[in-house]
C-alpha cells in the first residue's frame, strides 16, 4: 500500500523552522553524541509544536506520516526471530556446515559467507550477525586461527544478502512499504544482482583471506568431533519455529496475490509464535527492539514535516535539473550518492528522506522503479564501505572486540570500501542492462 | 538485632588500580568471595565478587550465547583467564551497592541484599569510612536464628 505523502509549499518561516529542526536532528544523529531515538522523538515532538504554532504541521498530519506497515513488519519479524533463536537452529546450521567442510578453513569461510547471505535475506542483518559471529569465533578457536577474516566476510555478506528481499534490510522495508513494492518485486529485481555479486565475491574472499586462515590437520579433526545436535535446546520449539518461518516467507511471496500487506503476514506469524510460547509472552515482548521502533516513529514524523513544507519537492527538482531529466543518469546519481553517503551515515534516515524526494520526481519520470532499485542497492550495499556504515558492522566488530579480536576502522575500510565500490559497479551495470 | 551485631569487622579490600589477577589472588589467599574497592580515604567505591570476576573473564558474546560454549576448544578457559588477568579493578568492579551504617536494622540489610547479584554490603561510619561488611552468610545466619529461636 502506498503511503500518501502530501506536499505543500509553505512560508519561508515554515521552511526555515522545519529545515533547522530536521538538519539539527540529523547532525546530532550522525555525531552520536545523543542516542538517535531520543533525537528522533524530541525532534518530532518539537517539529509538531512549531508546526502548530506557525501553521504548517499538526499532530494529525504527523500520525498520518507514520508508516505503520513498516512498524508492523519490523515488530512482527522481531518477535518471530526472538522466539526462534532460542531453539539453537542457527548454531546447528553453522556447526553442520563446518563439518560438511571437513574443518577446512577456506571451505568454512565460503559456507559461512553463503549462510550469512541467505539468512540475512530473510532475517534482519543484525540478528544474523548476533547469531552467527559467536559460533564463528568458537569454530575458529577450535581451528586455532583468527576469526577476523570470517567476521569481515560475514559482515559484508550480511549487508549484501539483506539487499535481496523486502525484509532483508530496514531500508528495503521502508522503500517497499512507501513505494508500494511487493516481496516478489524485490525478488525479481534485486535478487538477480545480489546472486551475481555473491558468486563473484566468494572467490574474492578466498583469494584475499586464504593465507590468513591456515591451520593444521589435527585442528581440522576437532571440528569433526563436534556434535551439532547438541545445539538444539528445544526440539519442539525448533519444529514450530521452522514451520512459522516457512509459513511467513511463503506468505511474503504471495502477499500481493492475497491482497495483504507484509506487516499483516509478519504480525500473523508473530502471534502464532507467541501462542506457541505463551508462558513467556512478557519476556518475548520485552525483547522487541522498542528503541529501534520508536526511532522509526520519530523519523517518520520528522520526514513528514519536511514533506509538508515542500523542501523535498524542491530537492527533487534540483536533482532532476542536475541530471537533465535523464532517468539513467538520475538512477546512477541516486545509486552512487546513496552508496557513498550510506558508508558514512545511518542509512535509515537517509532512505526515509529520499523516498518522498523520489516520489516528487513522478511528474518527470512515469516509471520510478529503477530509482527505487537504485536507492535500495546504494543504501544497503553502501553499508559495507566503513565500520560505521551499517548497524551489523558495529555489532560484529563490537562482538569481535569483546572476544579480544579487535577490528579497527582502518582494517575494515581496507577491505570494505573496495568491496563496496565493486558491488556498486556491478549494480550500476546491472541497472543499465536491465532497465535501459 | 542491628547490623553492628552481625557484621564482619575484618573486611578485605582492594584498590581501583590493582588488577583482576591480584583480585583473584587476594580472594583465594583470604578465602573470600568478595572484595570491597576503597579509595585512598578508605571509603567504599565498588565491589568485586567472584561473580564479577567470572563475568570479566568470560567474553560477553559467549555469555549472551551460553550454549555456544559447549563447542569451545580445549584450554580456551585458561586462555580467557590469562587474557583478562591485567584488567584493572576500576574497569570490572560493580558500583551497584548500598552502604549500611552499624545501627541499621537487619531488615534493611536483607532487603538491599535481595537484589540480584549482591553478596556483600559495606558498613560505613559517619564519615563514610569502611568499618565492616554484611554478607549473604550473615543474612542466612539471621534467618536460621529467627527460625530456631523465639
Amino acid at each position: 500500500m502506498e503511503h500518501e505523502i502530501v506536499s505543500a509549499s509553505q512560508t519561508t518561516g515554515a521552511v526555515v523552522a522545519a529545515l533547522l529542526i530536521f538538519l539539527g536532528c540529523y547532525a546530532l544523529i550522525i555525531s552520536e553524541k545523543v542516542h538517535r531515538t531520543i533525537v528522533a522523538l524530541f525532534g518530532s515532538a518539537l517539529l509538531i509544536m512549531v508546526g502548530v504554532w506557525i501553521g504548517f504541521y499538526d499532530q494529525h498530519q504527523a500520525v498520518t506520516a507514520i508508516d505503520f506497515n513498516t512498524i508492523g513488519l519490523l515488530i512482527g519479524m522481531m518477535i518471530i526471530v526472538e522466539i526462534s533463536k532460542g531453539s539453537g537452529l542457527f548454531q546447528y546450521i553453522a556447526i553442520k556446515a563446518a563439518k560438511i567442510a571437513k574443518g577446512d578453513p577456506a571451505k568454512i569461510l565460503l559456507l559461512f559467507s553463503l549462510i550469512t547471505a541467505l539468512l540475512s535475506a530473510f532475517l534482519d542483518n543484525v540478528t544474523t550477525i548476533l547469531l552467527l559471529i559467536p559460533i564463528t569465533i568458537v569454530v575458529c578457536d577450535n581451528l586455532r586461527i583468527s576469526p577476523k577474516p570470517f567476521i569481515l566476510a560475514e559482515v559484508f555478506m550480511s549487508n549484501i544478502g539483506g539487499t535481496a528481499t523486502l525484509i532483508g534490510d530496514p531500508p528495503n522495508i521502508l522503500i517497499g512499504s512507501q513505494a508500494g513494492l511487493s516481496f516478489m518485486d524485490f525478488i525479481k529485481n534485486l535478487s538477480p544482482v545480489i546472486i551475481i555479486i555473491t558468486i563473484l565475491l566468494l572467490p574474492l574472499f578466498y583469494f584475499i583471506f586464504k593465507n590468513k586462515i591456515v591451520t593444521k590437520e589435527e585442528y581440522k579433526k576437532t571440528i569433526l568431533s563436534l556434535n551439532e545436535k547438541q545445539s538444539i535446546t528445544d526440539k519442539k520449539m525448533l519444529i514450530k519455529s521452522i514451520s512459522v518461518i516457512v509459513l511467513v516467507i511463503l506468505g511474503f511471496f504471495f502477499h500481493r496475490l492475497m491482497h495483504l500487506e507484509a506487516a499483516t503476514i509478519a504480525i500473523f506469524g508473530a502471534a502464532i509464535m507467541l501462542f506457541f510460547d505463551y508462558k513467556k509472552i512478557e519476556d518475548h515482548l520485552s525483547h522487541i527492539e522498542w528503541v529501534t521502533i520508536f526511532f522509526f516513529v520519530g523519523l517518520f514524523v520528522l520526514v513528514g514535516g519536511l514533506v509538508q513544507v515542500g523542501v523535498l519537492s524542491w530537492a527533487a527538482e534540483k536533482i532532476i535539473s542536475l541530471t537533465a531529466g535523464n532517468l539513467a543518469t538520475t538512477s546512477a546519481f541516486i545509486l552512487w550518492g546513496s552508496a557513498i553517503l550510506s558508508a558514512f551515515v545511518d542509512n535509515i534516515p537517509f532512505v526515509a528522506t529520499m523516498i518522498p524526494l523520489i516520489k516528487a520526481m513522478q511528474p518527470v519520470f512515469t516509471d520510478l522503479n529503477p530509482l527505487w532499485w537504485s536507492l535500495a542497492l546504494g543504501a544497503c550495499l553502501g553499508g559495507n564501505g566503513t565500520i560505521i556504515g551499517a548497524s551489523a558492522n558495529l555489532v560484529a566488530t563490537g562482538i569481535a572486540e569483546k572476544s579480544n579480536n579487535k577490528i579497527t576502522f582502518k582494517e575494515f575500510f581496507k577491505y570494505g570500501f573496495g568491496i563496496m565500490i565493486l558491488t556498486i559497479i556491478i549494480s550500476n551495470i546491472y541497472l543499465w542492462l536491465r532497465y535501459w | 538485632m542491628k547490623v553492628k551485631d552481625c557484621m564482619n569487622q575484618q573486611v578485605f579490600t582492594i584498590k581501583i588500580e590493582q588488577t583482576l589477577a591480584e583480585a583473584i589472588n587476594l580472594m583465594v589467599k583470604n578465602k573470600t568471595n568478595s572484595l570491597i574497592v576503597v579509595d585512598n580515604s578508605n571509603q567504599p567505591i565498588g565491589i568485586v565478587s567472584s561473580c564479577i570476576l567470572i563475568q570479566a573473564i568470560i567474553p560477553e558474546p559467549m555469555r549472551d550465547n551460553e550454549s555456544v560454549s559447549q563447542f569451545s576448544s580445549e584450554g580456551v578457559l585458561g586462555k580467557y583467564v590469562k587474557d583478562a588477568a591485567n584488567k584493572i579493578v576500576l574497569d570490572i568492579m560493580s558500583k551497584d551497592f548500598h552502604c549500611l551504617s552499624p545501627d541499621d536494622a537487619m531488615m534493611e540489610a536483607a532487603t538491599y541484599m535481595a537484589k540480584d547479584g549482591r553478596r556483600i554490603l559495606p558498613v560505613v561510619d559517619q564519615d563514610k569510612k569502611l568499618v565492616g561488611a554484611v554478607t549473604r552468610t550473615h543474612i542466612k545466619d539471621f534467618f536460621y536464628q529467627a527460625l530456631n529461636n523465639n
